[in-house]
């Protein structure tokens, strides 16, 4: 427990950590967090009929091979057809309880079980995907959220601010995950003489392998590949917004920034590679458009101090904010 | 269910969870050839180059009663691809692999590996060529050729 107090000491006083015991006793605050809860399972149905509609029978595609969570399908000797039917109307019936009786447990590990047959289905075919991650991994999370009301009692509100913020913490965690690659992969790239992403032809070098050796259809791919020095600054800027996400946990006013930032970086990695993620935007919207930790009143100036990088210099230049 | 957890403990096991996922995740790109321990994956993605270099690949000679010459490239096989509904960098890791068993003189493995890049063809009669190109990405978009070119391998899907 003193490794607990020297961290949380730590992120109160060094990182200025929020204290989710005082925000829980803001009603708004918990309104916020209800309604999060409820947007959260209101997006379930959706995402289970675009998944119906996706894998609507017959299954296009090829080697279906069950992983080991998906095994029952070869006990009960299924196709992969009759598989994508059961998968999905399980995810269409586990998410149309939840939306009703999203404060029930079991309802909500119900959901999580669909979303885990619905992730391992996907990821049967020989090659995995990491589509569904986040809406496995937050469907996870939220099962520990109280059940009942919680705005009554205070260790059940700040619970349930603590694993909202647990589910933000694991989105940001991915996405600092991926721009930590960018860095460390491009400085290994860099240092053996080898084009890198940090270099101004290093996306559009994966541009143009993307474009032709997976044969994406991308309407700005061209645009990137024949414009380095345009690209380059977006592309690192981009590289930065990923990697510091986290932050964006002990600083809650950028939350709203990230999540436009980070909708937009799905929307062009789409235009411009061709890759499809649109698993990850309603989560990055329910999850930071909705956040109940950015406060009602957010200036420009408290967005600029809070950056990192930018508000770190801000901060020994003029310690005011 | 009941958790009678103190409020700090859970704080402390939020923390922890995500500190384990991180740590598992990003050894998961040392330990691992697909960057994934299931279900943490290390999130490594798009972050290395395709600098110029030695690649693997295939190109078609025939489907059905169509002949080509010269053959299609493997990046313009998108109608293989699309009545599939597939990706097609999952078949560039079979393309790889079946590469490599072919250099290795390892049948077992290349009866495999032509299966499954086979099933791309829907059981329509095809021929298509193996080869190790070295690749130049940027070149490759302006110009649409390899900077060198060889083939491994021709197979036919009606035969062995």
């Amino acid at each position: 427990m003193k490794a607990l107090e020297t961290i949380e000491t730590f992120l109160r006083d060094r990182i200025g950590f929020p204290s989710l015991t005082a925000l829980s006793k803001d009603e708004e605050v918990m309104k916020k967090s209800d309604l999060l809860i409820r947007i959260f399972y209101a997006c379930g149905p959706f995402m289970a009929f675009l998944f119906l509609i996706m894998n609507a029978p017959p299954v296009p595609r090829q080697n279906f091979d069950p992983l080991w969570a998906l095994q029952w399908v070869t006990i009960f000797h299924l196709d992969v057809n009759t598989t994508a039917v059961a998968v999905g109307v399980l995810f269409v019936v586990a998410s149309m309880l939840a939306l009703l009786w999203y404060k029930e447990r079991s309802i909500r590990a119900l959901f999580f079980f669909a979303v885990w047959q619905v992730t391992t289905y996907d990821g049967s075919f020989g090659v995995s995907t990491h589509i569904w991650y986040p809406w496995l991994f937050v469907s996870f999370i939220l099962i520990f959220l109280p059940d009942g009301s919680r705005t009554t009692n205070t260790d059940k509100a700040r619970t349930t601010l603590l694993v909202i913020w647990w589910a933000q913490a694991y989105m940001m965690l991915l996405y600092s995950m991926a721009g930590f690659w960018k860095f460390f992969i491009g400085f290994g790239q860099l240092f053996q003489g080898e084009i890198s992403n940090l270099s101004p032809y290093g996306f559009p070098y994966q541009v143009a392998w993307s474009l032709n050796q997976i044969q994406n259809q991308a309407p700005f791919g061209p645009f990137f590949i024949e414009h380095p020095y345009i690209v380059w600054p977006l592309y690192i800027g981009s590289s930065l917004f990923q990697f510091f996400a986290l932050w964006t946990m002990v600083r809650p006013r950028l939350q709203l920034l990230w999540g436009f930032e980070l909708i937009t970086f799905h929307t062009m990695t789409f235009l411009v590679l061709g890759t499809n993620f649109y698993q990850f935007i309603p989560i990055v919207i329910v999850l930071f458009c909705f956040s109940p930790f950015v406060p009602e009143r957010v200036t420009a100036t408290m967005v600029l101090y809070d950056l990192p990088l930018v508000g770190w210099a801000l901060r020994r230049w003029r310690p005011t904010s | 269910m009941h958790f009678s957890l103190d409020y700090r403990t859970k704080k402390l096991a939020v923390l922890a969870s995500l500190a384990v996922y991180a740590a598992i995740g990003i050894s998961a790109h040392w330990l691992t050839t697909n960057d994934e321990l299931y279900p943490v994956f290390s999130w490594n993605l798009f972050a290395y180059v395709p600098n110029p270099k030695i690649e693997y690949t295939i190109a078609l000679l025939s489907f059905g009663k169509t002949h080509y010459n010269p053959p299609l490239q493997f990046n313009e096989l998108g109608f293989l691809f699309k009545q599939n509904s597939e990706s097609p960098i999952k078949y560039y890791v079979v393309i790889n692999r079946l590469a490599a068993a072919i250099m290795q003189k390892d049948p077992a493995a290349q009866e495999t590996y032509r299966q499954q890049l086979e099933a791309i063809f829907q059981k329509t009669p095809a021929q298509y060529e193996v080869l190790k190109v070295k690749n130049d990405p940027l070149a490759f978009w302006y110009t649409k050729t390899y900077v060198s070119s060889s083939v491994l391998a021709t197979f036919d899907t009606t035969k062995p």
